[in-house]
C-alpha cells in the first residue's frame, strides 16, 4: 500500500492543485495590466513559493489522516525535497523581479518602507536559516527540540510575511475579495501548526495517563507502563507509534516518538526502551504516578489483514514485533508469524521468555541471531545475513509480509537481501525514526 | 550500501521534482497569460 503507484499520482494531483490555489486567486477576476515576461514569472514563483510554505505545514508528518497511508518518514522525506526546492524558488522571486526591474529594490529600502524593509530582508533571512538549520541540524549541534521550536516559528513568520507581503503590493489582488480569499486559505494553513503545537497539547491536556509500572527487562531495557485516567485507551494498531511526553504538563518540547510494545487489546499501554538517550536514560528513576501525554497514533508499520508476519528485528527495534505478536495472542489469531531477532549477546535479548512461553500460544518461531554467541549456543551466530534468512524462509516466501526494525545498516542489509530472495518491494516494511 | 533507502528516496525526489516542474510550467503559463 505505502508504495503504490496510484497512492503516488493521487498524492500528486492533490499537492499540486492545493499549491496552485494562490496562483488561481491572483488569475480570477479582471487581471492588472501586463508587464514583461520575466516580472510576470518572478511574481508567479512569489506565489508559488508562498503555497510551497503553506503546504510544509500539511505535509509535515504529524496529520494521522495523511500520515497512516503514506508512511511518516515518506512523508517527511518529501517535505526535506520541496523544502530544498522551495529556498530556490522563493529566493530566485526576488532576484528575477530586481534583475527584471531594478526599481523594485525600493522594496528593501527602509527610506521608503521600514516595516516593509525590515520584514522583506527579515524573510530573506529566516527562508536561509530554516532550510540550513534543517540540512545541518546534527553539524551545528542544535537539540532537536531547540530545532522543532524554530523549525515552527521561522515557518510561521516566512508564511504570516509572505502572505502580509503579497497582499500590501496588491497588484494581483486588488479587489478586497480576492486579498481576503488569499488571507483565509493562508490562515487556514497557519492554523495547521497553531493545532500541532497548542491545539493538540491542549487536547491532549484532557487525555491524561498515569505512570503505573516501571520494569526492567533483560538487556539494559526498561519497559514503562502507562494507565488512562477517567478516558478510554488510545486505540492503535500493533507496528504503530506515539509521541509521548513525562511531566505535569503536555506543553512542553520534550516530546519523543516510542513503538508501542503492549498488546492492542491490554487496557494499558507498555513502551520500552534502552538508555539511549538524555531521555530514555532517566526511565528507570521514573516514579509510578507520573503524569504522561500521548499523541498519536502514527505509522503504517502495521500488519496486512491475512498476511503471515516474518518480523526481523535488532535490539530494542524489536517492541514493535512485541506489540503485534502480543495483540495475535491476545485475540487468539492463528496466523503463522517467524521472529529473526538480532542481538549482540545472550544477556541482550529482551523479552526472550515471554517469547518462549508465546510458542504454547499462537504459530511463532523464533530464530535468535546472536553476535557474540555463548559457547553452547545452538542457534544463528553473527549478523542476520542472506544465508540465515533463506535458511528460515517459508516456501511460499510472498504470503508472508516482512516487517524490519533495528539499527540502520542491519535494515538496509536485511531489505537488500530479501529482494535478492525474490521478496516483492511492496512486502517489505521498515520503520525508522532517525529521520531529522 | 543502502539500496533500498536510496530507491525510496529518488523515487520521492523524482515525484517532488515532478510537483516542481509542473508547477513551473503553471508560472510560465501565468506570465505569458497563456490561460
Amino acid at each position: 500500500m505505502r508504495y503504490s503507484l496510484k497512492n503516488g499520482i493521487l498524492w500528486l494531483f492533490i499537492y499540486i492543485l492545493l499549491a496552485l490555489i494562490p496562483m488561481l486567486i491572483a488569475i480570477a477576476g479582471e487581471l492588472p495590466e501586463y508587464r514583461t515576461f520575466w516580472i510576470e514569472f518572478g511574481v508567479a514563483l512569489g506565489f508559488i513559493g508562498l503555497s510551497l510554505f503553506a503546504l510544509q505545514f500539511l505535509f509535515s508528518g504529524r496529520f494521522r489522516r495523511i500520515a497512516p497511508k503514506y508512511g511518516m518518514d515518506n512523508i517527511i522525506n518529501y517535505h526535506r525535497e520541496i523544502g530544498i526546492v522551495a529556498f530556490f524558488l522563493i529566493l530566485a522571486h526576488p532576484l528575477i523581479l530586481l534583475i527584471a526591474e531594478p526599481e523594485f529594490i525600493v522594496y528593501f529600502d527602509p527610506r521608503v518602507n521600514f516595516f516593509r524593509a525590515i520584514a522583506l530582508s527579515f524573510v530573506t533571512i529566516a527562508i536561509i536559516l530554516i532550510t540550513v538549520t534543517s540540512i545541518w541540524r546534527i553539524t551545528f549541534k542544535l537539540q532537536y527540540e531547540h530545532w522543532r521550536l524554530l523549525h515552527g516559528v521561522l515557518g510561521l513568520a516566512i508564511v504570516f510575511i509572505g502572505v502580509t507581503h503579497s497582499i500590501q503590493v496588491s497588484h494581483y489582488l486588488e479587489p478586497l475579495w480576492k486579498k481576503l480569499s488569499l488571507g483565509a486559505v493562508m490562515a487556514g494553513a497557519m492554523y495547521l501548526v497553531i493545532h500541532t503545537r497548542l491545539v493538540r497539547p491542549w487536547l491532549m491536556k484532557k487525555y491524561p495517563y498515569k505512570v503505573t509500572d516501571v520494569n526492567e527487562e533483560i538487556g539494559d531495557a526498561t519497559s514503562l507502563t502507562i494507565k488512562p485516567e477517567g478516558h478510554e485507551k488510545m486505540n492503535f494498531i500493533p507496528g504503530q507509534f506515539a509521541w509521548l511526553t513525562l511531566g505535569d504538563t503536555p506543553y512542553t518540547l520534550q516530546q519523543h516518538p516510542f513503538s508501542f510494545a503492549s498488546s492492542a487489546s491490554d487496557s494499558t499501554i507498555t513502551f520500552t526502551a534502552t538508555p539511549e538517550g538524555d531521555f530514555t536514560s532517566t526511565w528507570k528513576d521514573i516514579e509510578p504516578g507520573t503524569q504522561a501525554w500521548l499523541e498519536g497514533p502514527f505509522g503504517s508499520f502495521t500488519p496486512v489483514e491475512n498476511s503471515h508476519l516474518f518480523l526481523i528485528m535488532g535490539g530494542i527495534g524489536v517492541t514493535p514485533a512485541m506489540s503485534m505478536l502480543r495483540t495475535l495472542r491476545d485475540e487468539g489469531d492463528n496466523r503463522k508469524a517467524t521472529l529473526m531477532y538480532a542481538n549482540k549477546a545472550y544477556d541482550d535479548i529482551a523479552f526472550r521468555d515471554e517469547l518462549e512461553e508465546m510458542k504454547n500460544d499462537i504459530d511463532l518461531k523464533v530464530v535468535h541471531v546472536l553476535e557474540e554467541p555463548p559457547e553452547d549456543w545452538e542457534g544463528e551466530e553473527g549478523f542476520v545475513t542472506k544465508d540465515i534468512l533463506e535458511k528460515h524462509l517459508s516456501e511460499n516466501p510472498n504470503e508472508y509480509v516482512y516487517y524490519i526494525c533495528g539499527p540502520d545498516p542491519m535494515m538496509d542489509k536485511v531489505s537488500i537481501a530479501l529482494h535478492d530472495l525474490g521478496i516483492k518491494w511492496n512486502h517489505i516494511y521498515m520503520e525508522r525514526f532517525q529521520i531529522v | 550500501m543502502e539500496k533500498q533507502r536510496k530507491l525510496l528516496h529518488k523515487t520521492i525526489r523524482r515525484m517532488a521534482d515532478l510537483a516542481i516542474i509542473i508547477l513551473l510550467l503553471a508560472c510560465i503559463v501565468f506570465a505569458t497569460r497563456g490561460f
